[in-house]
């Protein structure tokens, strides 16, 4: 994969505030990647920046071999989606799509053609003559989009574009838009908080936090394989127990906790642990057995039953270990697991709970770098 | 996060294209013109000719004849006594408006607006023809009997100019209040009505302290403008009706002492200024 | 128990229903019947103005109409006012996109010096544009009257203009660069389209203050005449009764200026 744009220690603050601070990121050419963050990460400042909206402070953002930093927004070989979709209310969707090409002198008849193609391809054939305030959000949305694609990008920013969508339609759009990236084969660059729409439609996440990059990676590695506490925090659900690293080896770590010694497999998020150190693991609920499957378990505790949650789909539990009362943890079963202890299990009973030391995490009790 | 994109290299021409025409516009109409006042007020008249030297002698004469300071403090008093009456009819028409809805409320609206918009002058003459002896007020109060003789004391004095400033200017005091009723949230009423307060309470508690800006951009206008007027006191005030105002218009008329007009107009001017910049402390100009 | 309203609630209570609807009432009928007095008597066919009413006639419009003097001051006032909108809408528009795109120091004080001539009464700013004619050597006339209503009149459309720059969405004028327009472009072919309604607003708002303006034209004028101030010198000569059906006129454009206009305003979805 070669690389089509390069950000070298960017960084931007707003008055006394650090949004982004100092991003290294690669970008392919061709790929789908997002980057995900909570609200004031920095995450959409980034996106912002390649656009060209905001001028970066330090650092350089290289495209084709060179720093593209200074060139003014209407230059540049980007095009946005924009979170309100920014479709002009005194066009007709004609127009709108039709906007950019008429900026730059295109003639008329071909206009005419390319515009009647970025409309199929959205799904939106026929609807040149309407004008934008007669349209649905999820119409809208793609409205914006075929304006942005017709100019045949190098790369098309998004910036949270299906946030102001309701779940089914928004699923819908993730989907579509997987689509055409896929079909038109340009970059695309996905701003967005939704965990799972990063997750599904991505080729690679970055994970922003406080301006700082924190890991970039495929999405089943940053699920799997996190490299720092924030990552492994960030991602779908997580106890986290405190501790003090007991021993290290090239293949496993333990901890001392206030449910007992804890082994976990060698990781990433490991690095730079040294033994006596705090460190916190990690463990996620669906990875956590309960019955006589835990028995087995090289991490196995006693516990009890303090709360059954249903939420449909799934049943999860909270359980407090008889070692450590005071510290809760949620387990979820699904209803497929047919364990004669887990099912059925009422309040205030004792369960045997236990996880594999290939299912858990370690990282260090402070916040950690991540790396590009 | 959305800022302003800063100036900087071609975008630095684009602005200046914007900047320095517009720029030279206002300086040469608006700032010269002030500045020049200003000096005019530093020069002096002999034997019918300016004298362009500087001197301060105007104000010397400002302050030390006793004609002058006089007119200043009654010119303040009549602005002090309009505006505070005006405030004191336009409040409620403001709350009027406001509670309204619908039909009256547009209504309401449009009929302060149109006096807004109507000839300054002639709202002047309406007035005049009310308050003449020969006029209709007089003669509705000798047909009533109330009166013998027709009151002399409506027109041409101070009283007149008193009166005709508060009627002709409280659309200017309407405005602004009402302006900032409407800007208080619905919610904070039914808050606190939610929370068990009185009218009167809502009034003092909530609605009054949210319409503050607006009451002060009102005032402002009044006083200024009540400073500034001299064709009321023209056109009503009689002999005895003369204002600060009238002396700088009549300087600038047959008296032609432009230097000690511009003089007394600068004592006008910075009393005004600093009204509306005292008033401006009170967030006033973002109701204008 | 929900407790009864004590006599100080009733007295609030009959406070707001009296005071606040009695005094507004008042104020506008003081405010009005003046006015009205003046469209009765302009119907009078007696000279005296004063009840009992003589004949309705139509004389004094007839005189009205007839006196060129008045109709002269007539156009004179419209073409000002035509010129002063269009002066101040270049000026007024260019000025906030100006305030509203670029960071500038000194950008206090520009929006300041272009508002003064409206916040300060007309005195000031027609007796500091009469010295600078007076000492630049331009002659007073109708032409420096336009300048005068340019300056005045430029406040109102910037403040309009400026407020509905504001709210207008920054991610359209965003749009517009991204999709490669330049300043130009997008001024003309995405904002200037969506704030047509602040646009009309605006010059009708100065069309309408021009043609009424006073104070400044009273300095800056030569030797012609607009229509305030014909009425000015009616008042101040020989008293006629064609002044009054002068007033009524004026009056009666104002009102339905203003009624148009309130519908045209109420009529408009504002586009976001």
């Amino acid at each position: 994969m070669n690389e089509i744009l390069r950000l070298e220690n960017l960084s931007k603050r707003f008055d006394s505030v650090v949004a982004v601070d100092s991003v290294n990121l690669s970008i392919y050419n061709g790929e789908f990647l997002a980057i995900l963050g909570p609200s004031g990460s920095g995450k959409t400042t980034i996106l912002r920046m390649i656009a060209g909206f905001e001028k970066p402070d330090s650092g350089r953002i290289i495209f084709d071999g060179e720093d593209i930093a200074e060139v003014p927004v209407n230059k540049r070989p980007f095009n946005t989606v924009f979170q309100d979709y920014a479709l002009f209310p005194n066009l007709t969707v004609f127009h709108n799509v039709a906007y950019g090409l008429s900026i730059r002198r295109v003639d008329r008849r071909e206009i005419r053609e390319r515009v009647h193609e970025a409309l199929e391809m959205v799904a939106l054939p026929g609807y040149g003559e309407r004008y934008t305030d007669q349209l649905s959000g999820g119409q809208r949305q793609r409205v914006a989009l075929a304006r942005a694609l017709i100019l045949r990008p190098r790369i098309l920013l998004l910036d949270e574009p299906l946030g102001a969508l309701d779940l089914a339609l928004r699923k819908q759009m993730q989907i579509t838009l997987k689509q055409i990236q896929e079909k038109v084969g340009i970059t695309f660059i996905h701003v967005t908080h939704d965990q799972e729409e990063g997750l599904s439609i991505s080729d690679r996440v970055a994970i922003v936090h406080q301006g700082v990059l924190q890991q970039v990676d495929t999405p089943r590695r940053l699920y799997f394989q996190p490299s720092n506490r924030f990552t492994a925090g960030f991602m779908g659900e997580n106890n986290m127990i405190g501790g003090r690293i007991t021993s290290i080896d090239s293949e496993q770590v333990c901890l001392d906790s206030p449910l007992g010694p804890i082994r976990s497999r060698q990781c990433l998020s490991c690095r730079g642990l040294g033994v006596g150190d705090e460190a916190v693991i990690i463990v996620r609920p669906e990875n956590i057995l309960a019955g006589s499957a835990a028995a087995t378990a090289a991490n196995s505790f006693k516990a009890v039953v303090r709360r059954r949650v249903f939420t449909g789909s799934e049943e999860k539990m909270l359980v407090a270990t008889e070692a450590a009362p005071q510290l809760e943890l949620m387990i979820k079963l699904h209803f497929i697991q047919h364990d004669d202890q887990a099912v059925g299990l009422e309040d205030s009973a004792g369960v045997q709970i236990g996880f594999s030391p290939e299912n858990c995490w370690i990282v260090g009790a402070e916040r950690g770098q991540g790396n590009g | 996060m959305a800022r302003k994109t800063p100036a900087g290299g071609a975008r630095r021409a684009e602005m200046l294209s914007l900047l320095a025409p517009t720029s030279a516009w206002l300086v040469v109409f608006t700032v010269i013109p002030i500045l020049m006042f200003v000096v005019y007020s530093f020069w002096t008249v002999r034997n019918q000719m300016i004298f362009r030297e500087l001197s301060v002698s105007n104000y010397v004469r400002f302050f030390t004849n006793p004609m002058y300071p006089a007119l200043l403090l009654r010119s303040l008093i009549i602005a002090f006594g309009v505006t505070v009456t005006t405030l004191v009819f336009s409040y409620p028409l403001a709350l009027k408006i406001s509670r309204s809805r619908g039909r009256l409320k547009s209504v309401l609206y449009m009929l302060i607006f149109i006096p807004l918009m109507t000839s300054y002058i002639v709202r002047i003459y309406t007035m005049r023809l009310v308050l003449g002896s020969n006029g209709v007020l007089n003669n509705f109060l000798l047909f009533l009997g109330v009166i013998q003789e027709p009151l002399q004391i409506l027109l041409f004095n101070r009283f007149a100019i008193f009166l005709t400033l508060c009627v002709i200017l409280s659309p200017f005091m309407v405005m602004p209040i009402y302006t900032s009723l409407e800007r208080i949230p619905r919610s904070y009423i039914e808050a606190a009505q939610d929370l068990g307060s009185t009218e009167l309470q809502i009034f003092w508690r909530v609605i009054f302290p949210n319409a503050r800006p607006g009451l002060i951009a009102g005032c402002m206008f009044i006083f200024v403008l009540s400073l500034g007027d001299f064709m009321t006191p023209i056109l009503v005030g009689g002999k005895q009706g003369t204002t600060l105002s009238k002396v700088i218009q009549v300087n600038f008329g047959f008296a032609y002492d432009w230097p000690l007009g511009a003089a007394l107009s600068v004592v006008l001017l910075s009393i005004s200024m600093v009204v509306i910049l005292v008033s401006n402390l009170f967030g006033a100009l973002r109701e204008v | 128990m929900i407790a009864k309203r004590t006599v100080l609630e009733r007295i609030g209570h009959l406070f707001g229903r009296l005071y606040s609807p009695g005094f507004g009432y008042l104020l506008l009928a003081v405010t009005y019947v003046p006015m009205l007095l003046v469209i009765v008597f302009s119907f009078n066919q007696s000279i005296i103005a004063a009840f009992p009413l003589e004949s309705f006639s139509l004389r004094w419009y007839q005189d009205l109409l007839a006196d060129r003097s008045i109709l002269v001051a007539f156009r004179n006032t419209i073409l000002i006012s035509l010129g002063a909108v269009a002066g101040s809408l270049l000026i007024g528009v260019s000025a906030s996109y100006l305030m509203h795109r670029y960071n500038f120091r000194g950008a206090k004080l520009y929006q300041l010096v272009i508002l003064l001539p409206f916040l300060l009464p007309g005195i000031f700013t027609g007796l500091a544009l009469l010295l600078f004619f007076a000492m630049t050597g331009i002659p007073k006339s109708l032409f420096t009257v336009f300048i005068g209503h340019v300056v005045f009149c430029t406040a109102v459309v910037f403040k309009t203009v400026m407020a509905r720059l504001m709210v207008l969405r920054r991610s359209l004028e965003e749009a517009s660069y991204d999709l490669g327009a330049n300043t130009f472009q997008t001024f003309f072919r995405v904002i200037l389209p969506n704030m047509r309604t602040a646009l009309i607003t605006g010059s009708l708002l100065a069309f309408v203050l021009s043609f009424d303006e006073t104070l400044i034209t009273f300095f800056v004028i030569g030797a012609q005449m607009t229509l305030p101030l014909k009425i000015w010198g009616m008042m101040r000569a020989q008293f006629t009764p064609v002044v009054h059906a002068l007033a009524s006129v004026i009056f009666l454009t104002s009102t339905v200026f203003v009624i148009a206009f309130s519908r045209f305003i109420l009529g408009r979805e504002p586009a976001r």
